[in-house]
């Protein structure tokens, strides 16, 4: 019953390797080590890419996600300069915190090792699509072919939503520069400060004394309204 | 086979292509729009800001009139499958265009004045409104799985930064990283969804997976009686592992099926908040900008609940799948039971104007999922209403499933606008920088802010349910549906409906009655300058009445998108069922048209005065009047449907 062909011992040993190494993505404390972690899993899903025979799409998977976005990602927390001593490595989590967590890793890893041995033991296969039929299957000339006529709007579409994507970062970081802007212009109060999201060693650079406290937007309702124009 | 298809092989790809474009002219639209506004955003100072909006708002006019003009016509009776089948062009989706644009053009109307007053103004706002607009177009839309997990991510990212947006508030960011990250969850597990249907079905389209899943199924039961052989071990040793491995292909297929679909149904359903995946819910209401808010709770329902319709109600409608043991409809039922307690006994509990809209938002999704179950219900397992199934009960099921989706429509529509009226209230209240929410700084409103409070109340009750506002013809209707269908779990459903109505009118009216009769506080909030959500908030509240009087004529527009629901479009049969709900409608007209000839004539014969006022009593009597305008849905109603002639 039991017809493993190399093909599928390497499939599980990268599909394995994905997973550990997505595990550990989330895992680690330390973002640039998460980084590194990624672009293993990134290898390890384009190895399955062409065990599917879609060569095209693990080139791309490469150089795209392991190149050109995991450059992103380290520039951008090179750039963001992350705190890596903050709050939460010191709250060390409740006693029912922690078991909930390992339970429901334990659980997890319990079923995730269940689906693949009742995978292995069993050999389940689908009927699936049918992918013999096409020669080129996975070739760039077929990958074109399709994105430019069968999914022409989904590939227009996905451009609208990486647009999304942008305007959105732009609109978070800027804010951040305009907070600085406006704090500087107006003098915080600690308390409105706090409350802007400022964190304490940006204070210094902002500390002239401006005319009129009016920046008190954004308080929660519970503490109730401070200061405030005249 | 699919005869609007046969046509473009003719055209070039080029042509082809335009030509879907046109059938997308209102989706289209809105894309461009988006990305014309960036650019004047890129060019325009501080003070264009107001310019910006109309330009915004003109756009928003110009894809509804293209929707408008679709609406209703002919052409879109049996849908158009536009993209290579990737999306479609049908009644449902233009009725839901419609809604949606109306809820993108409040948006527009009053977030620009909140953000403004609460000094967080920024251009791109609109240009983001509009994206999110666009991906709740495309699940109106979809005709592919790829194309609804497309709608949803479109959706949900432009969201989360309208919800974000407020630099200046903590809670704001809060309530966006809660969202996101909920939001990212669940756009993951429908993934994962989608992936196993792709899995037993091989197809994405939803015409293909709807027949794939009826081979699934047949292939489970064909090899359900070796399944009792081998545990009865009557097979002999030497063809055992032979029929094991049958076994295992016909099982394989149901067996990545079924958790492909209760994924898929757990990541939309954390979309629309239903319980027990509402726990983000409140948190991302309150932090976020009030027009945002308004946006989450009317425009991305409306998204969600298309996605739920088109995929659970118009796919998953097997018997198989919606009247045995493990089907989809037992979970939503026991989820709508549940989500209507919840939500209805902690809004009980909120001192939070925005937190008890959302925990309303929460009970009023229990009530539309009893729609989506009552639809569903007709569709898969209408033959077992009557003991001896024939043809004619078989189009009764499908002609009460239709009536069931129209009834979600309507509800749908309905809530989108009273809410959409709400959030503009909620947005107006405040001053000196912060938002006035707790309710005890809405006391007195009445003396204060006659005109917010009066909105409010209108906007309010048609969320209540009170009879004449819109949001009563919805639950009427949602639950005269429920009540056609012969199960006694819907019945049950319903009652616990009623029960929970009369909950919600108690924390709705205690507001009311907290606007108008209590004492203003010593220190009152005032209201943020600009015009826009007072607009906004009035049309609202001139529409929930408007809906309510006139609840025929957005009736017969629901129907319309409803009828056929579960037919694949472009292959006529749909086409058929509208036929029959337009000779249906002629009929009633004319019956109408003579029966106020012969009160005319009765009318006329012994005084002059009583033929003057015919306009009102006529718009009184729900069942028989005619629709304001009816005749020709062509010219359909706009984005906020004009009141009652």
């Amino acid at each position: 019953m039991f017809e493993t062909s190399a093909a599928e011992i390497i499939f599980y040993l990268f599909a394995a390797l994905a997973v550990g190494s997505a595990l550990a993505t989330v895992t680690r404390k330390n973002p640039v080590v998460a980084a590194v972690w990624l672009v293993a899993t990134f290898f390890a899903v384009a190895v399955n890419y062409v065990l599917l025979t879609a060569t095209f799409l693990a080139a791309i998977q490469v150089l795209v996600y392991a190149g050109a976005m995991m450059v992103l990602f380290v520039f951008v927390i090179m750039v963001l300069d992350v705190d890596e001593t903050g709050d939460a490595e010191h709250r060390r989590p409740s006693r029912i915190g922690r078991v909930g967590y390992y339970g429901a890793v334990g659980l997890g890893v319990g079923f995730v090792l269940w689906v693949l041995g009742g995978t292995l033991a069993r050999l389940y296969t689908t009927t699936g699509a049918d992918l013999a039929g096409q020669p080129d299957f996975g070739t760039a000339n077929a990958v074109g072919r399709a994105l430019f006529t069968d999914y022409l709007f989904a590939f227009e579409a996905i451009s609208l939503l990486l647009m999304a994507a942008v305007i959105g970062a732009v609109v978070v970081a800027r804010s951040r520069r305009e907070r600085l802007k406006e704090a500087a212009q107006v003098g915080l109060d600690p308390e409105a400060r706090h409350a802007a999201g400022l964190h304490e060693h940006e204070a210094g650079d902002l500390a002239a004394p401006g005319p009129t406290p009016e920046f008190d937007f954004g308080l929660p309702s519970a503490s109730g309204h401070r200061g405030g124009t005249t | 086979m699919f005869a609007p298809q046969a046509q473009p092989e003719t055209l070039t790809a080029g042509q082809t292509a335009l030509e879907n474009i046109g059938h997308l002219a209102p989706m289209m639209i809105v894309a461009l729009w988006s990305l014309l506004h960036l650019l004047a955003d890129a060019f325009a100072g501080a003070g264009m800001r107001q310019f910006q909006r109309r330009l915004a708002l003109v756009g928003i006019g110009l894809a509804a009139a293209a929707a408008a003009s679709q609406f209703g016509t002919i052409e879109y009776d049996d849908g158009t499958l536009v993209f290579s089948g990737f999306l479609v062009v049908d009644q449902f989706s233009l009725l839901l265009d419609l809604g949606l644009l109306a809820v993108a053009a409040a948006v527009v109307g009053f977030g620009g004045d909140y953000a403004r007053a609460h000094r967080f103004e920024y251009g791109e706002q609109e240009s983001l409104v509009l994206i999110a607009v666009f991906g709740m177009m495309i699940l109106a839309h979809a005709a592919d799985l790829i194309a609804l997990f497309l709608g949803i991510e479109t959706m949900s990212i432009a969201v989360y930064v309208l919800v974000g947006a407020r630099w200046n508030n903590r809670r704001s960011a809060e309530a966006a990283m809660k969202y996101f990250l909920v939001g990212a969850f669940s756009s993951g597990l429908l993934l994962m969804g989608i992936a196993l249907i792709y899995g037993a079905t091989g197809a994405t389209s939803f015409i293909e997976v709807s027949h794939g899943i009826k081979n699934v199924f047949r292939e489970w039961l064909e090899v359900q009686p070796l399944v009792e052989d081998i545990e009865a071990q009557t097979v002999s040793a030497s063809v055992r592992a032979q029929v094991e491995a049958r076994v295992a292909l016909g099982i394989a297929p149901a067996a990545l099926a079924i958790p492909g679909i209760l994924l898929t149904l757990t990541g939309l359903l954390f979309k629309i908040s239903a319980v027990p995946f509402h726990m983000w819910t409140p948190d991302a209401y309150e932090g976020a900008p009030s027009p945002a808010t308004g946006f989450m709770a009317a425009g991305v329902k409306i998204g969600g609940i298309a996605a739920l319709l088109k995929l659970f109600v118009g796919v998953f409608y097997l018997k198989r799948l919606v009247a045995s043991g493990y089907a989809w409809t037992n979970i939503v039922s026991v989820l709508a039971l549940v989500t209507m307690i919840v939500g209805n006994l902690a809004a009980v509990r909120q001192t939070n104007v925005k937190r008890m809209l959302a925990y309303s938002s929460v009970a009023h999704v229990g009530y539309i999922l009893v729609g989506i179950v009552a639809a569903a219900s007709f569709y898969g397992s209408g033959m077992r209403t009557s003991v001896a199934a024939s043809a004619d009960q078989l189009g009764w099921a499908h002609e009460m499933g239709d009536a069931a989706v129209a009834s979600v429509l309507f509800y749908v529509l309905a809530y989108a606008v009273a809410t959409m009226g709400a959030f503009a209230c909620v947005s107006l209240l405040g001053g000196r920088g912060r938002e006035a929410t707790q309710s005890h700084e809405w006391s007195g409103l009445a003396q204060r802010h006659p005109a917010v409070a009066l909105a409010m109340t209108v906007c309010l009750l048609s969320l209540m349910g009170m009879p004449p506002m819109a949001g009563f013809f919805g639950k009427l209707f949602v639950f005269k549906a429920a009540l056609t269908h012969t199960s006694i779990w819907l019945r049950v459903l319903v009652i616990v409906a009623l029960v929970n109505a009369v909950i919600g009118a108690y924390y709705y009216l205690r507001l009311i009655v907290s606007m108008y009769f209590r004492p203003a506080p010593a220190d009152p909030v005032g209201i943020i300058p600009g015009r826009g959500a007072m607009v906004v908030a009035a049309v609202a509240a001139a529409a929930s009445i408007a809906l309510g009087v006139g609840a025929e004529g957005l009736m017969r527009r629901t129907q319309l998108a409803a009828s056929g629901f579960v037919y694949p479009p472009g292959v006529g049969a749909k086409g058929e069922w509208v036929d029959k709900l337009r000779a249906r409608w002629e009929a009633a007209d004319e019956a109408e048209v003579l029966a106020d000839m012969q009160a005319e004539d009765a009318a006329e014969a012994p005084s002059e005065p009583a033929a003057a006022p015919p306009a009102e009593p006529d718009a009184k009597a729900p069942p028989a009047a005619p629709a304001p305008g009816g005749q020709d849905d062509a010219k359909a109603a706009a984005p906020t449907p004009t009141p009652t002639p």
